[in-house]
């Protein structure tokens, strides 16, 4: 992590370790509270489509980004997904190796703006763009309403 | 520079909004405001979001964040951040966008939460400070204010009950507006002399309450404003100013807020006001503490120092009076989300110009207002005249 250091030992210096605290209560609004009650009461994943202009949004929001008017429409999403981009992480954020890499990918559903950016849950080298995946959701009664009531994608069919 | 009018404008209600996310917030002012402008999202040219520190929402580079709900999507978009002063820069940011020929409509989305940060958004504020220096006193900004408060008082010899007034007024202002946290009608000079004492000489009701909420207006060009035929509902940008001070508290005049007085110097230039007591019909100086307006008074040339308390006790600054001043019923009784406070500064300037305020309407006629924000770290000040 090479910040080309000029000095690095604080102990020349008069220095004071610092620590921000703060600590928050984050609500997931008015569109996605029902796409999250929705997931956990009924394994359901839906978005949201502007009754404007046609398009669907997942996750669903209050508000077509394109037209700009309040979406209240809800709609299923296709059970099967398209992975548009992935990637194996091999170091977490301090740099050190992990021992499983982990896969990534950017799923998208036919119809439907937006996305989700979830793990597949496949080997590395079958990370691949154009798979085609199919959510793996936690068994009823284990999901809380979130994102990670989710666990991943794993490849559609056999 | 090109003239620019506001011509719509929008605001939520300032509660703890703990159910709507702030792009949620934000969409729901900027959809007034379009609606009110009679506009689509397709006829803005440009979006400015204005919102202050990060630390409340709990969401680092929220302007980004809240870019979607605000309708900066592949747009130029900036977000502009002055602290407190936030409520008033974001529409004088918008108005370069106009005024410079850049943009004809631009659209102007200002948003706090400030509930998200537990247990109260104060406790953020402990990192405003320098790390060295003040924050191992673990100092409060009540205490400044506090201090700033004593100073002005002592100086001048300014009675606190001159002082106290000010909420009193505001927070009756505060009635008409369908937006208001803490209006009351029957509020009394001896409740807010008898509210809880937090640092002397600073009670409980001298100082606005946190909130969450929105706000945004809508900026369009003179030809714009014509060949849409928004002349009716159109109040015009005749000048803006801004100034900031010295980083450090202890480097400024505690007494008179030079730097509230630079930036009204050069928003009066610009509006060619060299008499602002009499050319200027009403303000709305930002008040989050009492004492604050009447130190904005002067500072904006519509007291004279030290003697904007006497005014407040004659009554002149009331909604009837000859100077009215915070006729929206202010921070102190409208409230106090941060950026927000956009709707309570310009929308309220814009309301009144195009007599739309409602119950909160001046009596008699006014042609010209003065609005004034204040904020960074206590030592911003920004200026709009906006008139018929």
């Amino acid at each position: 992590m090479p910040f080309t250091e000029r000095t690095r030992d604080p102990r020349a210096y008069r220095h004071w370790p610092g620590h921000v605290e703060a600590d928050y209560l984050y609500t997931s609004g008015v569109a996605a509270d029902h796409f999250f009650r929705e997931l956990r009461d009924h394994g359901r994943l839906l978005g949201a489509r502007c009754t404007k202009c046609g398009r669907q949004w997942v996750p669903p929001k209050l508000f077509c980004e394109e037209c700009f008017v309040e979406v209240h429409d809800w709609v299923d999403l296709p059970r099967e997904g398209r992975v548009a981009a992935t990637c194996v992480v091999r170091v977490d954020p301090h740099g050190t190796p992990l021992g499983t890499p982990e896969v990534w990918g950017f799923i998208r559903f036919q119809g439907f703006e937006g996305g989700f950016v979830h793990r597949l849950l496949i080997s590395p080298t079958r990370a691949r763009a154009g798979l085609t995946v199919r959510a793996v959701l936690k068994p009823d009664g284990a999901r809380s309403g979130a994102i990670t009531d989710i666990e991943g994608f794993a490849p559609a069919g056999p | 520079m090109r003239k620019v009018a506001v011509v719509g404008a929008g605001m939520t209600l300032f509660r703890r909004r703990l159910q709507e996310t702030g792009k949620e917030l934000s969409f729901e002012a900027a959809r007034m405001a379009l609606d009110q402008a009679r506009m689509e999202i397709g006829d803005v040219d440009a979006v400015i979001h204005g919102t202050a520190p990060d630390a409340f929402d709990g969401v680092h580079m929220k302007g980004e964040y809240l870019l979607d709900g605000s309708g900066g999507r592949r747009k130029p978009y900036m977000r502009v951040f002055t602290g407190g002063g936030t409520g008033v820069f974001s529409a004088i940011a918008g108005y370069w966008h106009v005024a410079s020929g850049l943009a004809d409509v631009a659209l102007v989305v200002n948003e706090e939460k400030m509930s998200s940060c537990q247990p109260h958004p104060q406790s953020v504020f402990a990192y405003i400070w320098d790390p060295i220096l003040d924050r191992p006193l673990r100092p409060n900004l009540v205490w400044i204010f506090a201090m700033e408060m004593n100073r002005y008082m002592t100086v001048h010899g300014i009675p606190y009950e001159d002082i106290a007034r000010v909420a009193v007024k505001n927070k009756r202002n505060a009635v008409g507006h369908p937006c208001a946290q803490l209006p009351d009608a029957n509020i009394t000079l001896e409740d807010v002399m008898n509210s809880e004492m937090m640092a002397w000489p600073v009670r409980r009701l001298d100082i606005s309450p946190p909130s969450d909420g929105a706000a945004a207006v809508v900026l369009a060009s003179e030809d714009v404003v014509r060949k849409r035929r928004l002349k009716d509902q159109a109040a015009w940008i005749k000048g803006v100013g801004w100034c900031i001070d010295s980083t450090m508290w202890t480097d400024r005049d505690l007494v008179f807020p030079e730097y509230v007085n630079r930036a009204a110097k050069m928003a009066y230039a610009q509006a060619k006001i060299d008499r602002p007591r009499k050319q200027i019909d009403f303000a709305e100086p930002y008040d989050p503490f009492d004492y604050k307006e009447l130190h904005h008074l002067e500072g904006l040339g519509l007291a004279e120092k030290g003697k904007a308390g006497l005014m407040t006790r004659e009554g002149i600054t009331e909604r009837d009076g000859a100077l009215p001043v915070c006729p929206s019923g202010g921070l102190l009784g409208v409230g106090n989300p941060i950026a927000a406070t956009l709707g309570i500064k310009i929308g309220e300037l814009y309301w009144q110009l195009t007599g739309q305020a409602g119950k909160r309407q001046i009596p008699h006629e006014v042609h010209t207002g003065v609005t004034q924000a204040w904020g960074d770290l206590m030592q911003y000040g920004c200026v709009v005249v906006m008139g018929t």
